[in-house]
Order: structure tokens, then sequence, then C-alpha cells
């Protein structure tokens, strides 16, 4: 009974790793992808993605998860540099 | 009748301010490098860094004295430029006209057309190939092409609405802070421009575009404008565009027109 609950406990926590994992990962991607549009997208972001995808598939779920929020951060600063660079001009 | 004085007048108005845009935003551009760099005279911006600092002008004019590591590449790219038949293409066959021409606005696509739009156009109508954007053949033929306006002035023309649309994109990107770096071209180029970043010396955007395509010790080779854009860009950590995309030409149809008046130069080597 108690190797069977910890089995189920364990099943149950990779699940919610591949869930928030898939998530953040979903975040940056599509964060990513509105930055490219308007030719605003930092210039490591996509290898960011790509490499968490590695480390998640590696089985290295931290790091991968680590990095994809650290992606999804550097879109969400890109979105909101595209805000004010349409006000954009001299200073003098 | 009064509607059509009021309409009249209304678009006569528009034009103005349109018009006056590009050249109060260049006298500003001026008046500020002028306040930075009080010693240097307008015509010599077109030396870039060289203008500002002399220990570097002593080095770059020993190269030029010498035979500049470009020499060979220019002359190859005069023999590439009949060589490939541009010379049989309208818009390149006068090479000196079409380095003054260009960037201008074109109504018919609405799309700014910089020289080296138009060398890979004409390239591919008359090999069936497709031409590289950044270095190589199309710089060297660039170069060629641009050496055969020197000593005229850039004169980049921003009348119609819609070349007024794509200077404002333009200028919208030099201005614009991107990156990881959350830097502009302006941060640089236009506010630090005559100071040192680690240990090279900014150079004025002021004069940048007399010199393209230019030779970069870097590099080793001949880059166009829109290859030093992309590596700006890196710099910066923001994506780098593909050279010779719209937010690219736009950029160039801006910073050109800042460069308006300067005289366009051979002396294309820098650090």
């Amino acid at each position: 009974m108690k190797k069977i609950l910890i089995i189920a406990l364990s099943v149950f926590a990779l699940s919610v790793q591949a869930d928030s994992f898939k998530s953040a990962i979903k975040a940056a991607e599509t964060g990513y992808k509105a930055n490219l549009a308007v030719n605003m997208a930092w210039r490591d972001t996509g290898k960011m993605i790509k490499q968490a995808k590695k480390l998640y598939a590696a089985g290295k779920t931290d790091a991968a998860m680590a990095l994809a929020h650290k992606a999804h951060t550097q879109t969400v600063n890109a979105t909101k540099q595209t805000a004010l660079a349409k006000n954009a001009g001299p200073l003098f | 009748m009064k509607k059509l004085i009021t309409a009249a007048v209304g678009l006569s108005f528009l034009v103005g301010v349109a018009s006056a845009d590009v050249a109060s935003d260049q006298k500003a551009f001026i008046n500020h490098f002028k306040t930075i760099l009080p010693k240097v005279e307008f015509a010599e911006f077109s030396n870039g860094v060289y203008a500002v600092d002399e220990g570097s002008r002593e080095q770059f004019e020993e190269i030029l004295d010498g035979i500049p590591p470009y020499e060979g590449a220019v002359e190859k790219g005069g023999k590439e430029y009949l060589k490939f038949g541009l010379n049989k293409c309208a818009s390149l066959a006068d090479p000196a006209a079409a380095r003054i021409k260009h960037p201008y606005f074109d109504e018919a696509s609405q799309q700014v057309v910089t020289l080296e739009s138009a060398i890979k156009k004409c390239y591919a109508k008359q090999t069936g190939k497709k031409l590289g954007s950044k270095k190589g053949k199309i710089a060297r033929i660039s170069a060629w092409i641009s050496d055969q306006a020197v000593g005229k002035k850039i004169n980049v023309i921003v009348k119609s609405a819609g070349a007024k649309a794509a200077y404002a994109k333009g200028k919208a990107t030099f201005y614009a802070k991107r990156g990881q770096f959350n830097m502009s071209c302006a941060d640089c180029h236009v506010y630090n421009a005559g100071k040192k970043a680690r240990a090279d010396i900014l150079s004025p955007a002021l004069g940048h575009t007399t010199h393209v395509p230019m030779y970069r010790a870097k590099w080793a080779g001949l880059g166009t404008l829109h290859r030093r854009y992309g590596g700006c860009y890196k710099n910066m950590r923001a994506k780098p565009l593909k050279a010779q995309t719209e937010a690219y030409r736009n950029l160039e149809f801006f910073h050109q027109a800042m460069s308006n008046g300067l005289e366009i130069t051979d002396a294309r080597y820098r650090k």
C-alpha cells in the first residue's frame, strides 16, 4: 500500500511539473512571437526557449523551468519597450 | 468655394509641416553635434570617429595614404557591375546619379528603395540569381557605385505623405530603446558620440552614411550599412532584422536624411 502511494504521488508530481513547464514555455513562445512580429525581440530569447526545451527533454526540469521563466520575462520586458517605442524621439 | 479654399490651405499647411519636419529635425540634429563636439566642422563629420579623435585620425590618414585594404575589392566591384550587366538597368545606368538618388521613396510601391535593394533587383533581372545583402559582391558593387559619386552631397528627399510616414518610422526606430541593454541607436551615436565605450570611441551618427559600404578592420572586408545595423542590434542584445527589410530601409531613409548636405567619400576604412 505504501509503495503504491509513493508511486502515485511521484506520478502526480511529475505530471504537475510537466504541466507547469508546458505553460511556462508556451508563455515564453507566445511573447517571443509577438515581439518578433513588431521587430522588438531580444537577441537571446529564442536561444533560451530552445535550450529550455532541450533541458526538459534531458530530464533537467528545474533548470528548464528557470530558463523558460527567464525567457518569458525577457518577452514581457520587450513588450514594455514596444509600448514606449511608439513615442520614441530625440531628447534635444 | 469656401470649402475648397479651406482644404487647399489645410493641404498646403500639411505639406509645409511635412517638409519642415526633416529640415527642422536635421537642424536640431546638427546643433546637438555642434554642442557636444564644438571643434568638429560640419564637413568633417563625413570622417566619422576620425573627425573626433586625433590619435585615430593619424592612423586613418596613414592607411589612406598607402593602399587602402578595400581598394582591390572596390575595383572588382566595378568589373562586376559591368560583368553582370547592372549598367543595363535604368536605375543604375548612371552610377553617380544612382548613389545620389538612393534612398528614395517609391510612390508606386509605397516603399523606400535603397541603393542595395536596387542592385539586388537589377542583379536578379540580369542574371536570374539572388544576391546577398550584407557583404561580398553586393558590398563591392555598391562601394564602386558610391565611389563614382565622391564629392557629391547626400540629398535625401522626403516630400509625399508616404515618404514622410516611412521617414517617421525610421526615426522612431533610430530613437527607440530595444534589446536587453535597453539602448537606442541614438544612445551611442547621438548622445554619447565622441565618448568611449570600452576601448572604442563612439562615432557620431551625423555623417555615418557618407562612406557606406564601409571596410571594417573587424570584418576584414567590406560590408553594407544594413550589415552594420545588424551588428549594432546584436550589441544592444536585440535580435537583428534581416538586411533590406522594410524597417531597416526606413531606418536608412531617416539616417541618410540626417546627413543631407555632407559629401560622399571614398574613405571607407573604419576600425
